[in-house]
């Protein structure tokens, strides 16, 4: 693959909307997962009583625990919807372009 | 290692585990040292042996398939996406994982589980901004990826020098790990049990290249998660299925008493939290042997499905190892069978989860946990292994030394002599790190992998101003100031040297070093003002769309 028909290729609207899409939903994906993650080393590093707060009151499990058990499901269920969204949209998107691509080249 | 004869590849493992059968057995009373003497564990001993046996059945399958450099690094990229995340989740969960974190919270409680954190939250960032475009631009290693637009010649050695650091650093950590561990679980003597283990590495990489190692890897890890999810399970029964039970159990058999489920007792002030945090993130960002896996399937998409199969089931077994942990407080803290006439936990407090497995499922379960733990440690040395096996032979032999100029023969036969290397080096430092402390040797390797590795590959392939010059100076800045601050830390200077005070406050350096490598490569970067600087930035536009669609790829890492 030429530099040229890398640089033609950057140009085509496709590429464009494809990069577009993905571009969004990484920084959507990042976003949240660096929202809960920081949220709980910056809780975990400068609000220890905040974490330390029983949830429910009376029991002797911590806010820090459940904060734990959310990052663990919240990573998991992040990387299902990228892995969908990506599968479902992404990759049908980048197929279609190659294909075009591939056409052009033939003519 | 290079025998021609597959029938004599066949007979040779075969010879080789049933030499070690016989000295597993024979080793039960050979204990000495710092370890304390284990009855002969029979159950453990069969399950280990029928382990390997199948494992070295699978390498000799796996050596008729393997005959090309792509075959030997990557599998010829034709593991499916399921079994690459089985295989990848089984890279991560190694014994430190099993043993080191539950015996972490059965220790410090609640502060434990920052551990747990910090690797979930590493994950997603690897699928949602690295599996895809590595997979796209890169042949066998990270190297690949990160040299793809700058001067090969000028990256490859260093890289691969600072990967080098961390795959041995890990290995060494791994090995005496296992050298304990075998001379408590099976009564084997130290140096038998490095010397077993390295040399079944060897010949599982050597013979079976990545399809070995990533089958091996898949069955200990289909075993350690069955083995982790019978555990928590025969432990929820215990405690009849009620959650709040297994924490104020803990709280009410601890000395610590509800201190067990609060913060600070490990991390004790927010710098600390703050580094392990950054080192864990981009750590596993920069682990060789976790990345070089996602170039063992076929294309990006099924790179980033792997990637999110691992994630789940890191994820899962994770949130057992919080059962588990906070379970062992109450099951086995006090409990005389588990514990010496001074009251320390028998063969030390990494223990827990094995004296756990006793307690609820008698010798059988513990003979499957103890062989599955070892199995782990075998499986993860092999993904080490080859991964420094294709750093040697691929980035310093044929992409630095040879310039490329190398016939794929001549690189296979370079990876092999690089495996028996790695075996004879891993048998060295075994026994060279045998009564040290290998915790800093551990951190070392993540740090050295957060503050060299991830900084400049994730500048490679998301900033279009790198250039070889910046490149290079966060490699070296990176690596450099990760080492220093190592050595000038507490684990060195306190734990090893005895001193009173580290002049370097933190167990973790990456607080400073991986802002330092991020810094250094943007400084270096835009004040280079060289002709080749600017080719270097143009040429972005063109990674840009290798690495979003795939095209083009093939030729220009293979060029």
């Amino acid at each position: 693959m030429s530099a040229l028909s890398l640089s033609e290729i950057r140009k085509r609207p496709a590429f464009i909307e494809l990069v577009q899409k993905r571009h969004r939903l990484r920084v959507t994906m990042i976003s949240m997962m660096m929202l809960v993650f920081l949220g709980y080393l910056i809780s975990w590093a400068f609000f220890p009583q905040f974490v330390n707060l029983r949830l429910p009151a009376d029991s002797s499990v911590t806010v820090g625990i459940w904060f734990t058990v959310v990052v663990v499901l919240v990573a998991i269920i992040l990387s299902a919807y990228y892995s969908m969204i990506a599968g479902k949209q992404l990759d049908i998107l980048n197929e279609k372009l190659i294909k075009d691509i591939r056409h052009d080249a033939k003519k | 290692m290079m025998l021609k004869n597959k029938r004599w590849s066949l007979i040779f493992m075969t010879a080789i585990s049933l030499f070690l059968a016989p000295s597993l057995v024979w080793a039960a009373g050979s204990i000495s040292g710092d370890v304390a003497k284990q009855a002969l564990n029979i159950p453990a001993i069969v399950i280990f042996i029928l382990f390997v046996l199948v494992t070295l059945v699978i390498t000799y399958w796996a050596a008729r398939r393997t005959s090309t450099a792509k075959e030997f690094y990557t599998a010829g990229g034709g593991i499916p996406a399921w079994q690459n995340g089985v295989a990848i989740s089984g890279d991560f969960l190694s014994a430190a994982t099993l043993l080191g974190i539950t015996s972490s919270i059965y220790i410090m409680g609640v502060d434990g589980l920052a551990i747990i954190a910090g690797t979930l939250g590493a994950w997603p960032v690897v699928l949602f901004l690295i599996a895809e475009r590595l997979r796209n631009l890169g042949r066998f290693t990270f190297i690949d990826v990160v040299s793809f637009r700058l001067s090969a010649s000028k990256i490859r050695p260093l890289a691969a020098i600072s990967s080098l650091f961390v795959l041995v650093f890990y290995l060494i950590a791994q090995l005496v790990g296992a050298g304990k561990l075998v001379q408590l679980l099976f009564g084997l003597d130290y140096l038998v049990a490095i010397i077993s283990v390295s040399l079944l590495m060897v010949i599982y990489v050597a013979f079976g290249g990545m399809l070995a190692a990533t089958w091996v890897q898949f069955i200990k890890s289909v075993l350690l998660v069955a083995g982790g999810t019978l555990l928590a399970l025969l432990l929820l029964i215990q405690f009849d299925f009620d959650l709040g039970k297994i924490f104020s159990s803990a709280v009410e058999t601890h000395p610590k008493g509800a201190s067990i489920v609060e913060v600070g007792g490990w991390l004790k002030d927010p710098l600390s939290v703050i580094s392990l945090g950054m080192t864990l993130l981009f750590g596993f960002i920069g682990l060789p042997h976790i990345l070089m896996r996602l170039f063992t399937v076929k294309d990006a998409a099924a790179s980033r499905k792997s990637a999110f199969y691992a994630i789940s089931i890191i994820g899962y077994f994770q949130l057992l190892i919080i059962l588990i942990g906070f379970g062992a407080i109450s099951l086995i803290m006090f409990n005389g069978d588990y514990h010496d006439a001074a009251g320390n936990m028998i063969g030390g407090n990494n223990m827990a989860v094995l004296h756990v497995s006793h307690l609820l499922g008698g010798d059988i379960l513990l003979g499957f946990i103890a062989a599955v733990t070892f199995a782990t440690i075998l499986a993860v040395v092999s993904g080490l292994t080859i991964s420094a096996a294709a750093t040697i032979a691929h980035d310093l032999y044929a992409g630095t030394f040879a310039k490329g100029k190398v016939t794929e023969k001549k690189e296979m036969l370079v990876s092999k002599i690089a495996v028996v290397g790695t075996g004879i080096l891993a048998i060295i430092m075994g026994i060279v790190f045998e009564h040290q402390n290998v915790v800093f040797v551990s951190n070392l390797a993540m740090a050295v992998a957060a503050s060299a590795n991830a900084p400049v590959l994730i500048m490679a392939m998301f900033w279009s101003g790198l250039t070889t010059r910046g490149a290079m100076a966060g490699i070296i800045l990176g690596l450099s100031s990760s080492l220093l601050l190592i050595v000038l830390g507490p684990q060195v200077m306190v734990d090893v040297m005895g001193m009173e005070k580290a002049i370097f406050p933190y167990a973790y350096p990456t607080v400073v070093s991986v802002p330092l490598a991020f810094l250094s490569i943007w400084y270096f970067s835009i004040s280079d003002k060289s002709e080749s600087a600017a080719k270097e930035r143009l040429t972005y536009q063109d990674q840009f769309v290798m690495s979003e669609t795939g095209i083009g790829v093939q030729d220009a890492v293979e060029h």
